[in-house]
């Protein structure tokens, strides 16, 4: 079977799945946030499969900025949750009110 | 058939396992190092679909620069200990049906979809130079609006981190 | 107007004063050090006016940059909206900041380069700067929400907001490359077109506006995706909180509005029923919340879910004609000043009573300050939507638009919701009047003039926008 654009597609959605699965099952700030890379790492495979397939480059400029913001979100997220660790010594979220449903 | 099939799916496999690992790990260091397998993945895909520069920036960005950065914290934060984090059934379970019925609804609509008959790529002489030409054009297809905005967002994030992460913030200081 | 291969840079302007006014900050800081606390705020009020100016009377309109950008009414009025939300917080947030200690320098750039953020999303014309914009905008409150780290609940929201914005930014990717990948293009234009000549009905097509409408939904808090909002509201700064409710959420709004009804309007079946159904459940659950709320900053929190509920009548009624895009703009406005306005008269009450907002908080107000008491109830009267205040009339237009687009059920739901809601919003206004302040509370002391000076001034508006609303309409209906 000749690989096409559909065996990308599925790929991510699983990767992506998998990812928003973590973020709600996982109740450890870092973990989710690692999922949330999961997700948008299968974002940009589909960008970039579909970049291939289309025979344009803008899926892989678009690539280019999500790789960024994804960076740029990390180091974010880290400062935050470092921050909060310097005051709770715990980087889960179990406890924050804010979580519980 | 092209030579480089076998190896998506070896990929592929990798990559699902790698990710379900990370997501189930009960250990951070070793999830961040699941993750930073699936990132290593994503690199060989984009050496399939022909974006070796991406591959490069992916390998850069991903596995240098954020892999990195998540050890660190978890270095500063917790020490790579066991983590107790075990989520009740009930959630798992729902979480789980969610996710999979998510993953099956959109594989099925996938696979009923007719595709537009794949394109032959366009072959690009020099593709690192086109992305080039796309991000800092004005003109037709550009992107240059959008880049200088990042410049915004790096400012921002540098703003922001640097004050989060200074020796002497978010300790209680007394309300006057 | 000039064609779309051209720079067009100052139509650009706005955004690049906005920007610069924040890069200037910085370096105030840099050199200045503690001696330029006054400095920030007035390179901030200085950028501002002058964007707000060039805004008004722009020096060139349409496409910018290769159509990543586009000039029009719509960029116009959204623009107008978040530089009127920030000059409201410059002029009025001042005594908050110093009383709550929060870093000017870095509240200031911070605050300038989000409203870059949300500018550049309000006028784009690329899927890109979307998504550019969206993020600048929500990294930069999520780390303006984490300035007040002193206390627990400013850290809490700062990782809540954290992480519920960036997942949803996952969905709204994910929805983005489907798009992309079925049409292969992301220019908003380019996607209109391509839409006219392909088969809509298709499950990739359909996904992608899906998703992307979900990662929306999560920025602009509507139900079943708003749980996030009380708390992060509830847990940061006043002033952010003020920021956050009203101009992140009239960007996003916009966003919205730009991309599905221009660009993704042929396939508008695919996503007007979950519209629909999250417009009413939003209206329901927003206005039911806030009715049992004891603390004031919640309140107003879920009646801002209440009100993106009725936002989003405007944007289904758009999706069939988008002339009342034009009553979606009109409300932002009045909207965005009573919360911005509401969310620091609040805090600044509080801090003399209880401290912790709430809603007891506001007995006794008519006595200690009769002119703050109708003010406030000018302003709370405007977001109940009663006449003759603008709140009246931009609801008006939001549920006939509703009516027209064949939507009667949901504007029905609309009107009945709010008539719920007046109730909470006159228990503040009875709080004030008719109830003495408690027992042994410290005595009275004056607020902030600047404070008193916008809320006297976003009353005023509210009435005159109230009676002659054409001022500002005549602005929105120019798309």
């Amino acid at each position: 079977m000749v690989l096409g654009p559909n065996h990308f597609l599925l790929l991510a959605l699983v990767l992506f799945g998998i990812g928003v699965t973590g973020v709600l099952v996982r109740r450890n700030a870092l973990v989710i946030l690692m999922s949330v890379e999961l997700m948008l790492n299968a974002v940009n495979l589909l960008l970039v499969a579909f970049s291939h397939y289309n025979g344009n480059l803008a899926g892989q400029a678009f690539t280019f900025f999500t790789m960024t913001v994804a960076a740029a979100e990390v180091a974010v997220g880290l400062a935050i949750i470092v921050m909060l660790y310097r005051h709770r010594l715990d980087t889960s979220i179990e406890h924050i009110r804010l979580f519980r449903h | 058939m092209r030579p480089s099939d076998p190896f998506f799916y070896l990929f592929a496999l990798l990559a699902l396992g790698l990710a379900r690992a990370c997501v189930c790990s009960q250990h951070l260091l070793r999830a961040t190092l699941y993750l930073a397998g699936v990132l290593f993945c994503g690199a060989a895909f984009y050496v399939i679909l022909d974006a070796e520069f991406l591959a490069g920036i992916q390998l850069l960005v991903y596995i240098g620069g954020i892999s990195v950065l998540l050890i660190f914290a978890i270095m500063l934060t917790r020490g790579p200990d066991l983590l107790k984090d075990r989520p009740s059934p009930l959630r798992r379970n729902l979480a789980l049906a969610l996710s999979l019925s998510f993953m099956g609804l959109c594989s099925f609509l996938v696979l009923r979809t007719d595709w537009p008959a794949a394109l032959p790529a366009e072959p690009h002489e020099n593709p690192v130079r086109d992305m080039g030409v796309r991000l800092l054009n004005p003109g037709e297809g550009g992107l240059l609006l959008p880049f200088e905005v990042i410049s915004v967002l790096l400012l921002c994030v540098a703003i922001a981190a640097i004050y989060l992460a200074r020796p002497g913030s978010g300790e209680e200081r007394p309300l006057s | 107007m000039s064609d779309a291969s051209s720079l067009n840079l100052l139509s650009l302007l706005p955004e690049m004063l906005v920007a610069l006014a924040g890069l200037l900050v910085i370096l105030a800081n840099a050199v200045g050090r503690d001696s330029a606390d006054g400095a920030h705020r007035w390179i901030s009020l200085l950028g501002v006016l002058s964007a707000l100016w060039f805004t008004l009377n722009p020096l060139a309109t349409g496409a910018a940059m290769s159509g990543t950008a586009v000039h029009d009414g719509l960029a116009m009025a959204g623009n107008t909206v978040i530089l009127a939300v920030l000059l409201l917080l410059l002029l009025g947030g001042e005594s908050y900041l110093k009383s709550r200690r929060i870093p000017l320098a870095e509240y200031h750039s911070l605050s300038l380069f989000a409203a870059t953020g949300m500018m550049s999303l309000v006028s784009a014309g690329d899927l890109v700067t979307v998504f550019m914009g969206i993020e600048v905008l929500s990294i930069s409150l999520y780390c303006m929400a984490a300035l007040l780290n002193e206390e627990e609940g400013g850290r809490e929201a700062a990782l809540k907001y954290f992480l519920t914005g960036s997942f949803a930014s996952g969905f709204l990717l994910f929805g983005m490359a489907l798009v992309f990948g079925f049409t292969g293009t992301t220019n908003l234009d380019a996607i209109a077109h391509s839409l006219t000549s392909l088969d809509t009905d298709n499950w990739m097509l359909i996904g992608g506006a899906l998703l992307m409408l979900i990662g929306f939904l999560f920025k602009v808090s509507v139900a079943p995706f708003h749980n996030w909002a009380p708390d992060v509201y509830d847990g940061s700064p006043a002033i952010v909180t003020a920021f956050m409710s009203t101009a992140a959420k009239a960007a996003a709004f916009t966003g919205l509005a730009r991309v599905f009804v221009p660009a993704l309007g042929e396939a508008a079946d695919a996503w007007i029923p979950m519209l629909a159904l999250c417009a009413a459940l939003t209206m329901i659950l927003g206005n039911f919340s806030a009715l049992v709320q004891d603390s004031f900053k919640r309140m107003l929190a879920y009646s801002g879910v209440a009100h993106a509920g009725y936002l989003l009548l405007g944007i289904l009624a758009a999706s069939s004609d988008s002339a009342h895009m034009a009553s979606v703009l009109f409300y932002l406005l009045p909207y965005a000043l009573i919360n911005g306005v509401l969310f620091l008269v609040g805090a600044a009450i509080s801090r003399q009573r209880s401290g912790k907002n709430l809603l007891d908080d506001f007995k006794g107000l008519a006595a200690d300050s009769p002119l703050l008491a109708i003010l406030i109830t000018v302003c709370l009267l405007a977001l109940a939507g009663i006449p003759p205040t603008a709140g009246f009339v931009g609801k008006f237009y939001l549920f006939m638009g509703a009516v027209d687009a064949g939507h009667v059920g949901l504007a029905c739901l609309g009107i009945l919701t709010s008539v719920v809601s007046v109730y909470f919003y006159l228990r503040v206004i009875v709080y004030a009047w008719f109830h003495k302040a408690p027992a042994g509370s410290a005595p009275w002391t004056p607020l902030d003039g600047g404070l008193v000076l916008v809320t006297g001034l976003s009353a005023l508006l509210l009435l005159v926008l109230g009676v002659w609303p054409n001022l500002w309409l005549s602005i929105t209906a120019t798309i």
